[in-house]
């Protein structure tokens, strides 16, 4: 118990927290992206991909702890972080520019509580049913066709797709270096690239699940 | 050339500061930042008033002791150089420079652009230096160190302490300052038996000293006068976190008096 209080006392420490959540959620988001491109193979594969993670209860439920409790981990650190920001710097710059900073650097934040309020908002829509016209448990696709024939729950998953994949940008480099991986420079600037891909892969096919179920609601409806 | 200032003037911790305009037409493109100041204190001197305070010693870019922010830089807009070796001539005729002290609340100000960074000492008392007495130097090559190893050292080792790294921190993070000096010695032979040690006791003294936490954003390199490289942090997560999982300085050894009456159980 003491080394876990002594743990959290120094910032590496909680960076490390942090990033070894992000691995987890990171993994996860890849492991979840892959299931829901069966999307594209119609809707027999993708329910038939919904009712083989639902065979297993004990694996299922195993798995969703510890998603949940490495998104706790993720969203209580960083607050408490960005907390200290202002406890570091208590008199702010008049003026003040990021010259190195990535676009996902500077907005880790602002995409991290587009996040949270998505996934509470995904998993009210599509897991438990909520605001969704017409749900029924188990046929995935026509939840995800009902669910995104309408413009306002595609437009809000294509916006936190985007703040996805700026989040992840700095995401999947950062919590390597939280984590001691140490690189020569070369190597770094591969991993740098290697994130920026991994980001734009995960945000560009995850937007296109809602963004084809829109286009082809909006066909049929013509 | 003309130029505007806009300076950070503080009398004193307690008092509040403001930014205050100066002009000058004194100028010329081949002075630093320091002749600047200079310049402009000469005239407020004439005028009877209170110069501007700022730090400098070498005014060559060895010894860390000057340092403010120029228009939201730390050091002002180059890299790889502070505030001494930034010359006029990087700015343009007539432009309004905004010269304010490097914030962060473990460097308290102590009078306009002068502040106390005596915290980046104490994060070396804490385990930057190598116990052991190496005497005076070796015969070269009684023990050999791979080229990249000292390379990296020698990299790590170029910090003077200026500060710039926590000022540009959007955290005011020491982590590129605490990880250089744990690379330098953790790169070298000699600082190996503390090298677990170090990187613990530098960091929780990075931490009550009061700064804040590393994102990666890669602010402190780019303003980082003698360019370290961000893989400094990366090596002081390494070492710190390696430590705390093999358990480093958690079994102190017993000490018992002699003469302490023997225990029976």
């Amino acid at each position: 118990m003491a080394a876990t209080v002594k743990l959290a006392a120094t910032s590496v420490a909680k960076k490390a927290l942090m990033a070894a959540s992000g691995v987890v959620l990171t993994a996860y988001v890849v492991l979840h992206l892959a299931g829901n491109l069966l999307y594209f193979a119609g809707p027999e594969a993708l329910d038939a991909y919904s009712a083989l993670l639902h065979e297993n209860p004990a694996l299922l439920w195993s798995a969703r702890t510890v998603l949940f409790a490495s998104f706790c981990i993720h969203v209580v650190v960083a607050l408490d972080l960005s907390m200290r920001r202002q406890v570091a710097r208590p008199i702010s710059y008049g003026r003040y520019e990021r010259a190195a900073s990535s676009l996902g650097a500077r907005t880790m934040l602002w995409t991290g509580l587009v996040l949270l309020g998505f996934v509470i908002y995904h998993v009210l829509h599509l897991t438990l049913g909520l605001f969704h016209p017409a749900y029924s448990p188990g046929r995935v696709y026509s939840n995800v066709s009902v669910a995104f024939s309408s413009i306002v729950p595609t437009v809000i998953y294509v916006v936190s797709m985007i703040a996805l994949g700026m989040h992840v940008s700095h995401g999947a480099l950062a919590m390597t270096q939280s984590l001691g991986l140490t690189l020569q420079r070369d190597r770094l600037r591969v991993l740098r690239r290697l994130a920026a891909v991994l980001a734009l892969v995960v945000a560009v096919s995850l937007a296109a699940i809602p963004i084809t179920a829109l286009a082809l609601s909006l066909l049929r409806g013509r | 050339m003309r130029l505007a200032l806009e300076v950070w003037r503080q009398r004193s911790p307690e008092t509040p500061g403001r930014f205050v305009r100066y002009e000058t037409t004194e100028a010329s493109p081949d002075m630093s930042l320091l002749e600047l100041l200079d310049v402009v204190n000469e005239g407020l001197v004439r005028k009877g008033e209170e110069p501007i305070a700022f730090d400098s010693d070498c005014r060559e870019g060895i010894c860390g002791t000057c340092g403010f922010m120029v228009n939201g830089l730390a050091h002002g807009p180059l890299q790889g150089a502070a505030a001494c070796q930034v010359y006029l001539r990087n700015f343009r005729d007539g432009e309004t420079l905004w010269i304010e002290p490097f914030r962060a609340k473990a460097f308290p100000l102590l009078k306009d652009l002068v502040l106390n960074r005596s915290a980046l000492d104490r994060i070396i008392a804490a385990g930057g230096y190598v116990t052991v007495n190496t005497g005076n130097a070796p015969e070269a090559n009684t023990s050999t160190i791979r080229k990249d190893c000292a390379e990296q050292a020698m990299d790590a080792a170029a910090c003077i302490a200026c500060g710039a790294c926590v000022a540009a921190c959007p955290n005011a993070s020491a982590a590129l300052f605490t990880g250089a000096k744990i690379t330098h010695l953790g790169n070298l032979p000699e600082g190996q038996p503390e090298r677990g040690r170090r990187a613990l006791r530098m960091v929780r003294a990075a931490a009550a000293e009061g700064f804040g936490h590393c994102t990666f954003a890669g602010e402190c390199e780019t303003a980082c006068p003698k360019s370290i490289p961000l893989q400094v942090i990366t090596q002081m997560n390494h070492d710190y976190l390696a430590a705390r999982l093999s358990g480093e300085g958690r079994a102190q050894p017993r000490h018992i008096e002699p003469g302490t009456p023997k225990r029976h159980r």
